[in-house]
């Protein structure tokens, strides 16, 4: 499919925002500091004539915005900026920053390879190989950019990491294949020596027909059904043909064959027949006897049949006691019809494929061929040389790393079917796409908005969309964080890692609940139910909850209607994570609403807040401690954003139980948005954040899951589409599944741009 | 001369551990009179290790009031008194690239990824990642091809899973203080079995010679096969994905090394430590350090490698020590903001850490090498890139070096260097010692005198 050219971006709007708007605001609230001699924080507003010139700095800028947004800039001490300045300078400059024309063709971006992370590598070899690889829970932690771990650009690959691969792909090829020891239900060996009737054992081993005659074995066979009689033989060799024989079953005569191979160099041959169940004989006879005294060569005067060994196996075509894994490997094997490169090829074709998400090209199977080769080289059989290839495809790139055909520079392009199929299953599976996926990429359905559509409900109700639960929502609350939170025992008799694992447990209940019935994405703050398990509704204090003839750790749902509870911010997973080890943080519980509900964090602490020496001892409860610690105008201006808010939250202690009091003195859970709208509890806060902030709660969700759905941070340029995803979801009732599509259908989701020249 | 005639075998607790089929064994060439590393009479290799702890110090009980050879020892460095003489206290060192720079908050993050690089890391949570070279990834690439493994990485905590790290910087800097270029974090690694593994094998004893010998020449074939497919996919891609697979082409050179550098390794019989294979990741912070720490010295022991690092925690680590009674978090406790019980907590911590650190140093100083001991011929630098917890400086750290790399400066002394001094002067003065000549490192403005 030819790419599309990007039009170049029209600046006309930008330069004059800036010349009218921002540079005047600018000037009045900045020049004092950063322009001239002295320049604080590097940051020398003489560079900046031209709005071109701002585009350029655009992350200086940001967070430049971002200061001005929380008060932080201008120092609230020297500087004393108006709201009405504030709002117009914010204003003017997210425009300029960040608004686009979505009119035109926008730029969907582009994302860089992405390597597997451990528990999309730990779901893909179970959907690959049928194996659970607990040993990927090992591998070194995946590096987190944006709040996610699948981001291409910070997922490296250290050695350490590459020998864990080869490690695992040597014990899961190892484990999938068997290569020794087929389990049939018969697999008799017999020596020559021990056939019965003509001829004499040589060498002890073997059996020597010397004169015409039958050797025969006597064979159990267990079942009715087609058995591989498997003969070593050789000949003494004289006059002027081959020794003869005849292999027989019973008295029915199964082949005569000419044997010229001679002792140093025996052959192999193998026959299949079927057998009836019960005892079975089959026989050797040697054909042609010959005797010449007289030769001149001693070595050409005796003609012998030599037997060396007979195998009986099978029955054949059912292999019962082959584990899954290998069969699904060996789905074809090598026979009478199907040579055995040819059964290799099409074995290798078939995982190759599945592995690298594409069809794997005839040269990439030429060379997986050679290590098949290697291994019949080196005395290994058929099977090993698979295992062998198979190891090559679980450590190769293409296995590792999820990889797009590259486009040419400032070219747009939609990405292919297979693409597609795979960016769906990692979105929402962390796995690769399943069979369906692949035959529907095959027949390149998945461009075809309607089948892409019935897929994606297809995956959403497949129950490995529990992973989406668990890496997104799991992630994008930061639930991960609750296992490495250290809490005070002493404090906190009650805390153990069980009831943290609960915790968790319910969070991630609850959002499955949410993605089962494609509820509206609303309820994460204002639903009247969660879960909990006996450990949970002890801790709520939820005493009429029943777990009759529930199971010990079962988790049951529970009408929370009227109840103190009820929403994500109610949960004792995230209020035990925004916690202190001793003590609830409404800072930390602040900035969390602010970074993960509304997508709107706070800047870092300024540079000398933390060396702040001579702080006199702060007395009284927290809320009057911090208020006095936020006297400090330097801190003040973002801890008035944040504190409130983690005030609301203060009737629930450091593990999220109820209480009315802290130490001795009485909660007071008034909270205030930066706004001024005054609210008492979380639940009212909750309230509030859907009433006063639903577009930026709808646009901070759509934001985090376009982030994790592409690997990549998000970008100004990005707006267009997000702008659409969350008007899309407003239109659609605020349903997930709308949410979820509408992230699918956007352009960064379905295109790719080439990389500048 | 002789091959080894008996299994060279590490006993451990019902398991015997075999070390890698050595060419030795079938008298190759290669061990004709090649003297032990260990134990021969020749120069003992130098080895150099790095150790961390996060938050800063408490200062005041860790700088000795006096300079020079008569000074006292204070309370959160008592427990590793008895190498008092093979210690040097160095005061006024800075790590200017761990500070703002108009880069605002984020002291944590900057402090590990500047501890060993010198370098200003770029603030940025997702791409663009940029830091500096790592000392002793620099020290690996001159001198790590002698041994079987270049460097170890070693920790307690694996990279983060979730969440931005620290005030807008990667999880990738709080958690990563080794750097083998300025985009490439080298991970740790946190778990002690797989450590020995690496070292000494999996123990198959039955899998040797001819076994062997295909395994490997299947593995190099493998390696082979992934290389060839890198390399043509490489071609293909652009800028940003070029890189991610240079980093994979690399890791793929590194394990071909490693299995060809496998005769490197000798280690007589009689010296083999008697060391059982480590049953995973210990629940106990102490535990697990110690185990860590035990790899470290097998390891050095071993000459498996001469540079390793070692981090007690990530950065910023919030971590409370019950064991020690430090019943608050460690960085919450570090802004102690003059409170006493804060303070009683964050002397607790590091004397804690040092604690830990005695049993590093009494296990290398068992080790007998030559005339001295395996902490001899070694330089220890344990310290942070954070000067006072309470404050986040990061002038005036808190480092301590203990040996001398086989009497290459004297020991025994606590010395002050004038204010800001760059701590890398010092990485100047170490990479000299261990004979890699570089003018500068990092932000370096001469070589420390010591």
């Amino acid at each position: 499919m030819p790419g599309q050219i990007l039009p170049g971006q029209d600046l006309s709007f930008q330069r004059e925002l800036y010349l009218s708007k921002v540079q005047p605001l600018v000037e009045k609230y900045c020049h004092d500091c950063h322009q001239g001699d002295s320049v604080e924080a590097d940051f020398d507003l003489g560079g900046y004539p031209t709005a071109d010139h701002v585009l350029e700095a655009r992350d200086h800028w940001k967070k430049a915005l971002q200061r001005i947004r929380f008060g932080d800039m201008p120092p609230p001490d020297d500087v004393e900026m108006p709201d009405p300045d504030r709002q117009k300078f914010v204003q003017s400059l997210d425009d300029l920053l960040n608004k686009i024309d979505c009119t035109g063709g926008t730029d969907p971006g582009r994302v860089t390879i992405r390597r597997l992370n451990r528990n999309e590598y730990r779901n893909t070899i179970k959907a690959l190989i049928g194996l659970d690889y607990r040993p990927a829970a090992d591998f070194p932690g995946d590096d987190v950019g944006y709040g996610f771990d699948n981001i291409g650009d910070v997922l490296s690959l250290p050695p350490i990491l590459m020998e864990k691969y080869l490690t695992a792909a040597e014990l899961i090829s190892r484990r999938a294949i068997v290569t020794s020891g087929f389990d049939f239900d018969l697999d008799q060996q017999t020596l020559g020596k021990d056939l019965q009737g003509d001829g004499s054992p040589t060498n002890s081993l073997e059996k020597n027909l010397f004169t015409s005659g039958t050797a025969r074995l006597r064979v159990n066979i267990p079942t009715d059904g087609d058995y591989e009689i498997e003969y070593v033989v050789y000949g003494q060799q004289a006059g002027n043909e081959p020794v003869k024989m005849e292999l027989i079953a019973g008295r029915k005569s199964l082949r005569k064959t000419s044997i010229r191979a001679e002792e140093d160099n025996p052959v192999t041959l193998r026959k299949e027949h079927r057998f009836a169940k019960g005892f079975r004989s089959v026989g050797f006879r040697f054909l042609n006897d010959y005797y010449d005294p007289k030769n001149r060569d001693p070595n050409r005067r005796d003609r012998n049949l030599i037997i060396k060994s007979v195998r009986i196996r099978g029955p054949l075509g059912r292999e019962p006691n082959l584990p899954e894994t290998h069969q699904k490997i060996f789905f074809v094997q090598p026979g009478k019809k199907l040579s055995r490169d040819k059964a290799a090829r099409q074995i290798l074709t078939r995982i190759a494929s599945r592995a690298f998400r594409r069809p794997a090209s005839g040269e990439e199977i030429n060379r997986l061929m050679k290590l098949v080769k290697l291994a019949e080289i080196n005395g290994d059989n058929f099977e090993t040389g698979i295992q062998l290839a198979l190891q090559a495809i679980l450590v190769s790139p293409h296995f590792l790393f999820k990889i797009e055909k590259p486009v040419p520079a400032r070219q747009v392009r939609r990405l292919n079917d297979y693409e597609i199929a795979t960016s769906l299953s990692y979105f929402l599976w962390s796995s690769m796409p399943d069979d369906r996926l692949f035959r529907l990429a095959h027949q390149q359905q998945l461009q075809n908005p309607s089948v892409l559509r019935a897929e994606v409900e297809r995956m959403l109700g497949d129950v490995r969309s529990a992973e989406l639960v668990r890496n997104f929502v799991g992630q994008w609350l930061q639930l991960r964080n609750l296992k490495e939170l250290s809490i005070d025992e002493t404090l906190f008799p009650q805390f153990n890692d069980k009831l943290l694992e609960s915790m968790k447990k319910e969070t991630e209940l609850f959002a499955w609940d949410l993605l089962r019935r494609d509820a509206s994405i609303l309820e994460f703050l204002n639903a009247d139910f969660s879960y909990v398990d006996r450990r949970l509704a002890t801790h709520y204090q939820l005493d009429q909850v029943s777990f009759e003839g529930k199971k010990p750790e079962e988790f049951v749902r529970v009408s929370l209607a009227g109840s103190r509870r009820g929403g994500i911010l109610t949960q004792a997973s995230v209020l035990t994570l925004t916690s202190n080890p001793t003590r609830t943080s409404p800072v930390k519980r602040g900035r969390w609403v602010l970074d993960n509900l509304l997508n709107l964090p706070p800047p870092p602490p300024a540079p000398d807040a933390m060396e702040l020496e001579d702080q006199d001892e702060l007395k009284g409860t927290l809320r009057q401690r911090m208020q006095m610690h936020r006297k400090n105008p330097g801190c003040a201006s973002c801890h008035a954003k944040m504190d409130p808010i983690g005030f609301a939250m203060e009737n629930f202690d450091s593990i999220g139980r109820w209480r009315e009091k802290d130490g001795s003195l009485p909660i007071d859970a008034t909270g205030e948005f930066p706004n001024g709208k005054k609210f008492k509890g979380p639940q009212q806060l909750q309230q509030l954040l859907l009433s006063e902030k639903k577009d930026e709660f709808i646009r901070c969700l759509a934001e985090k899951m376009l982030t994790f759905a592409l690997g990549r941070g998000i970008e100004y340029y990005d707006r267009c589409a997000v702008d659409k995803i969350v008007n899309h979801v407003k239109a659609n009732g605020y349903r997930i599944s709308e949410l979820v599509i509408a992230v699918i259908e956007s352009e960064p989701f379905q295109k790719r741009k080439g990389t500048s020249p | 001369m002789s091959g080894i005639s008996r299994r060279t075998v590490l006993r451990g607790l019902g398991t015997a551990v075999a070390l890698p089929a050595l060419e030795i064994m079938s008298g190759s060439p290669l061990s004709a009179g090649t003297p032990s590393p260990v134990s021969g009479s020749g120069d003992a290799p130098k080895r150099m290790a790095f150790l961390y702890v996060p938050n800063g110090i408490h200062m005041p009980e860790w700088t000795p009031g006096k300079t020079g050879r008569n000074f006292e020892l204070k309370k959160i460095l008592k427990p590793v008194a008895e190498f008092k003489s093979k210690m040097n206290l160095l005061s006024g060192l800075t790590l200017n690239g761990a500070r703002a720079l108009g880069d605002g908050g984020g002291d944590h993050a900057r402090s590990v990824a500047a501890y060993l690089t010198g370098a200003h890391p770029r603030k940025t949570d997702g791409k663009d990642i940029k830091n500096g070279i790592s000392i002793d990834q620099l020290a690996a690439e001159e001198i790590g091809k002698q041994t079987r493994f270049s460097s170890l990485e070693l920790g307690i905590e694996a990279s983060s899973q979730s969440g931005r790290c620290d005030s807008g910087y990667s999880c990738a800097y709080s958690s990563n203080m080794c750097w083998r270029n300025p985009t490439t974090p080298v991970a740790k690694e946190v778990n002690p079995t797989a450590v020995f593994d690496r070292l000494f094998g999996k123990g198959k004893v039955k899998d040797r010679g001819e076994a062997k010998l295909k395994r490997e020449k299947y593995k190099k074939s493998i390696l082979d096969f992934v290389q060839e497919d890198a390399e043509a996919l490489k071609r293909k891609l652009g800028a940003g994905d070029q890189r991610k697979l240079e980093e994979y082409l690399y890791a793929v050179r590194q394990i071909e090394k490693q299995l060809l550098g496998a005769d490197k390794l000798y280690v007589p019989e009689t010296d083999v430590p008697d060391y059982p294979r480590p049953a995973g990741v210990p629940s106990q912070y102490e535990e697990h350090v110690k185990l860590m720490m035990d790899m470290m010295v097998l390891a050095f022991q071993t000459d498996s490698t001469r540079i390793q690092t070692f981090m007690f925690t990530n950065a910023g680590s919030n971590r409370n020590y019950k064991q020690v009674g430090a019943k608050m978090g460690h960085h919450d406790s570090s802004h102690h903001r003059k409170n006493e019980d804060k303070i009683a907590n964050i002397e607790k911590i590091n004397t804690y850490h040092v604690t830990l650190l005695r049993h590093f140093l009494h296990r290398l100083d068992s080790v007998k090498e030559g005339d001295g001991t395996l902490l001899d011929n070694s330089m220890i630098m344990y310290g942070s890139g954070i000067g006072d917890g309470d404050r986040h400086n990061h002038s005036n750290l808190p480092i301590a070096l203990f040996g001398s790399a086989g009497k290459q400066y004297e020991t025994g002394r606590h010395l002050t260097f004038p204010k800001e001094t760059p701590l890398t002067n010092l990485y100047v003065r170490l990479l000299d010692d261990f004979g890699i000549r570089v003018d500068s490192f990092g932000d370096s403005n001469g070589k420390l005198d010591i």
